[in-house]
């Protein structure tokens, strides 16, 4: 331990600390008697008034950050919002290779199965779903919703076109006062209204996991 | 049973204020800028009175402030637990406000003697219902900005590295515990260094009187 980190002593060998200690309380045998503790007491006492000044005055307006402080912040936020992937409301037809291979093309269509299904003309990016999710969440009071993941249903190739469902799982703390199940129940019901009414995309499962439970009136 | 039964449950169209800072925290993390935008509410009045009490300097204050949410806003996803916000977000602002301090990036103008600062005394405006045993009277109340002025210029006097522990600990309510994972230094380094810091203070606030 450096020596810069050892107590501070009074000249009588107590510890500041020791004073500080015991500063509340009528001066103890040895502080009756010590120059030097009495001394300490003095000045631990009017420290102490200061402490409680501070805190009593009114707020200093001096002491508040400019407008400017959140105004930057937010502006880079929303210039750095990761968007996710683009989900698109249905999976183009994807036509079969029919028979052997034709043109080299077509091949390359048929198993180019990666996600992005040659860029849909309708599409929502994950944030945005998420953010008809959270917001329908929102509308149950007795529910906080907190993570959100999303899972798009797998393309299959087919001759038609075949509309995208996604599997939710949402994170919530859920209010004391109320039964789970039922708010489990109306989560699902509200997100997959929202979700259709919003968006046009089907919910095909809701995982609802409670991982808190919160007092009914505290914030 | 059913959904019908919880209707009373919905009320649309909130913004939510009793969104507690775990749930803010968690939505952060998935991205979710509104949720962000209240955890700078929250915090950044608090780690600016830190920084602006180590550096002096409101420019620079309000620079390391703004710099530590984004580098959060950033990082956010990769913390662990929603809950270790508090100190991460301490934590972020305190490292970079001593770096800042020891590579001296910016000459601090001193704004904040506060002598200077235009306070306004006027008894009608001292209402602090938290406080009733608060004086009423005008001289009492000269006597409280004038006690707090000797501790801010005292306060200000102190090395840095008590400053930053005394600031944590008398205006942040943080534990020896956690300004020592907030400052990286053991618990027994915080305590000597509070203890310094208050001696320090001590000694040198009865001449004011």
């Amino acid at each position: 331990m450096a020596l810069a980190d050892q107590l501070p002593q009074l000249e009588c060998g107590r510890t500041v600390e020791d004073v500080w200690a015991n500063a509340a309380a009528p001066a103890n045998q040895h502080e009756q008697h010590c120059e030097y503790c009495q001394q300490a007491r003095h000045n631990l006492r009017r420290l102490q008034q200061a402490i409680q000044a501070e805190r009593s005055l009114p707020p200093d307006p001096q002491q508040e950050p400019s407008g400017r402080v959140r105004a930057g912040i937010m502006s880079i936020v929303r210039a750095e919002i990761r968007h996710g992937r683009r989900i698109p409301l249905e999976y183009p037809p994807v036509e079969q290779p029919a028979g052997n291979t034709q043109t080299g093309s077509l091949t390359d269509a048929a198993t180019d199965d990666t996600a992005d299904a040659a860029d849909p003309e309708l599409a929502i990016t994950e944030y945005a779903l998420a953010e008809v999710i959270r917001s329908a969440a929102d509308d149950i009071i007795e529910l906080r919703a907190r993570r959100i993941r999303l899972t798009p249903s797998p393309q299959r190739s087919g001759p038609e076109a075949e509309p995208v469902s996604v599997q939710v799982a949402i994170s919530v703390s859920a209010s004391a006062s109320s039964s789970i199940p039922e708010l489990a129940e109306l989560l699902r019901e509200r997100i997959t209204v929202a979700v259709a009414e919003q968006v046009g995309l089907s919910i095909s499962r809701v995982d609802v996991a409670v991982e808190d439970v919160h007092d009914a009136w505290a914030s | 049973m059913t959904a019908a039964n919880c209707a009373t449950m919905i009320r649309p169209r909130q913004d939510r204020p009793d969104l507690d800072e775990v749930t803010l925290v968690a939505r952060s993390q998935d991205g979710d800028a509104k949720a962000f935008e209240r955890l700078v509410d929250r915090y950044q009045g608090p780690l600016f009175r830190l920084a602006l009490g180590m550096v002096r300097d409101r420019g620079w204050a309000e620079d390391i402030v703004q710099d530590a949410l984004i580098t959060a806003w950033r990082h956010i996803a990769g913390l662990s637990s929603p809950e270790a916000f508090p100190r991460w977000i301490y934590q972020i602002t305190t490292r970079r406000t001593l770096n800042q301090l020891r590579s001296r990036q910016r000459r601090p103008a001193d704004t904040t003697d506060p002598s200077l600062l235009d306070r306004d005394q006027r008894p009608g405006t001292h209402t602090e219902p938290a406080v009733p045993t608060g004086p009423t009277d005008p001289a009492m109340i000269a006597e409280e900005h004038a006690l707090n002025d000797a501790l801010q210029t005292e306060v200000g006097n102190l090395p840095d590295d008590l400053r930053v522990c005394w600031i944590l600990y008398a205006n942040h309510d943080r534990s020896y515990a956690e300004i020592g994972g907030i400052v990286g230094i053991t618990h027994s380094a915080v305590r000597g260094r509070i203890a310094r810091a208050r001696h320090q203070l001590a000694e040198e606030m009865t001449p004011w009187r």
